[in-house]
């Protein structure tokens, strides 16, 4: 998976020629195209396998660590390929469009297994001196979904719509963020310590056999 | 004349094309550096980018290396990057200096590439940071409009504006507090005639001894 996802980085194309001294030679001054990416998130209780095509070996997402890297991909080309949990297969074939930050959720879906759902997110707020923190949701059974910094009434994220997520720039300070559903407290703060200028940050409500449950990860991208 | 805050320090410079020929930036800022008594070794890789930094790659055109008072060597069709850990570990430097900007800034582009940016800014500075060596980041000049890279002064300042916000923890020098719109003169919209480097390398100086990476790394 892995492999393919590299092979589909986008290459700026280079003029190449030697260097002279009276004038330089014309080089890009960027990507031909802005760079895209996409993740994976495993909700479900068993493993997840991302198959990206047959025969190559699969990139797993353990439900211990339920949130992989985020993965450069071509946006110019569509992401295909398979998850694979405890046997039940979807397909997934994505266009990820320049500028992307596309998260591929695997979530229990009953007697079917698995569900694929997939929250696309277009930041526009990189800043070296914020921390930045973004809340999705892809839990149906928490109506008006919330989080508040725990011990606090105010919301940082209200009323989050499902299949959706919501960034916010927040000074780096320590934060715990508390889960409201229908303006009731859900489960325990979900602690993310220090926050660190410049990183970004995910909380991610996903549905479980217990009720909502809150993922955290930082958004890292795989080099 | 004071001691100058730069005496004794230890400084890497690495860049783009800005760097890459003799009588550019690695002649002029160079030169200034050595005079206040830094060490300095200064690698420009033409057309490079930040994340080119992070593992040996190839010079679109052409690159030049100069170390101390000794003269700059043109590196030719054999230019390339060297990864910055490596360079971090040999040089041991006091202070990274980068100069990059212009080769980042998809002058042809509408688009502005502001995912691709923050992917290649962040990569080279959390390297840099992990290694707790102190950087400064020194963005692009107005230049002039037009030539052959369609440089234009709106995306230039997008682009200065974007590093400004993203390249912490390196100090970020704003080229474009130091003329106006096309008050320097260019060979090509991008790349200064002489006295234009001298000036920008004057201006960079100044700045430099305010930056806060060069007080705390003094310290």
């Amino acid at each position: 998976m892995i492999k393919l996802l590299a092979a589909c980085v986008a290459v700026p194309a280079l003029s190449i020629s030697a260097l002279a001294s009276a004038e330089v030679a014309l080089y890009p001054t960027g990507p031909s195209e802005d760079a895209a990416f996409v993740r994976f998130v495993n909700a479900s209780a068993a493993p997840l396998d991302v198959i990206a095509q047959a025969g190559q070996p699969p990139m797993r997402v353990e439900a211990a660590q339920p949130v992989s890297l985020f993965f450069p991909v071509d946006a110019k080309t569509p992401v295909k390929g398979s998850l694979v949990s405890a046997e039940k297969k979807l397909a997934m074939d994505l266009k990820i469009e320049p500028g992307e930050f596309v998260t591929v959720f695997a979530v229990p879906d009953g007697a079917k297994g698995i569900k694929q759902v997939v929250v696309r997110e277009q930041p526009d707020d990189f800043n070296g001196l914020k921390a930045s923190v973004a809340f999705f949701n892809v839990d149906a059974s928490c109506a008006d979904a919330s989080l508040r910094p725990a011990g606090r009434t105010a919301d940082l994220f209200k009323a989050l719509p499902v299949e959706s997520q919501q960034r916010r720039s927040i000074n780096p300070v320590n934060l715990s963020v508390q889960l409201v559903c229908a303006n009731a407290n859900v489960g325990a703060p979900l602690d993310l310590g220090d926050l660190k200028a410049g990183e970004r940050y995910s909380v991610l409500l996903v549905p479980s056999a217990s009720g909502p449950r809150l993922l955290n990860a930082t958004d890292t991208l795989s080099h | 004349m004071a001691v100058s805050i730069l005496a004794g320090m230890t400084i890497l410079m690495i860049g783009d094309s800005h760097l890459a020929t003799p009588d550019y930036l690695i002649s002029t800022l160079h030169d200034n550096l050595v005079a206040q008594g830094a060490k300095v070794h200064t690698l420009g890789i033409c057309g490079a980018n930040a994340g080119d930094w992070l593992k040996a790659t190839p010079g679109a055109c052409g690159g030049a290396e100069r170390r101390g008072t000794e003269k700059a060597v043109v590196l030719g069709g054999k230019a390339a990057t060297v990864p910055i850990s490596e360079l971090l570990a040999t040089d041991k430097p006091d202070l990274v200096l980068i100069v990059m900007g212009d080769t980042m800034a998809s002058y042809t582009k509408p688009a502005f590439p502001k995912a691709w940016l923050w992917q290649q800014t962040t990569a080279l500075t959390k390297e840099i940071s992990a290694n707790g060596t102190r950087c400064a980041w020194v963005g692009p000049n107005w230049g002039t409009e037009g030539g052959k890279y369609g440089k234009t002064f709106a995306r230039v300042e997008m682009t200065s504006k974007f590093l400004a916000s993203n390249v912490a923890p390196c100090s970020y020098i704003d080229s474009l507090q130091f003329s106006k719109p096309g008050q320097w003169a260019t060979v090509d919209g991008q790349h200064l005639t002489a006295p234009g480097y001298k000036t920008w390398s004057e201006d960079i100086s100044k700045a430099l001894l305010e930056a806060p990476a060069v007080k705390e790394a003094k310290k």
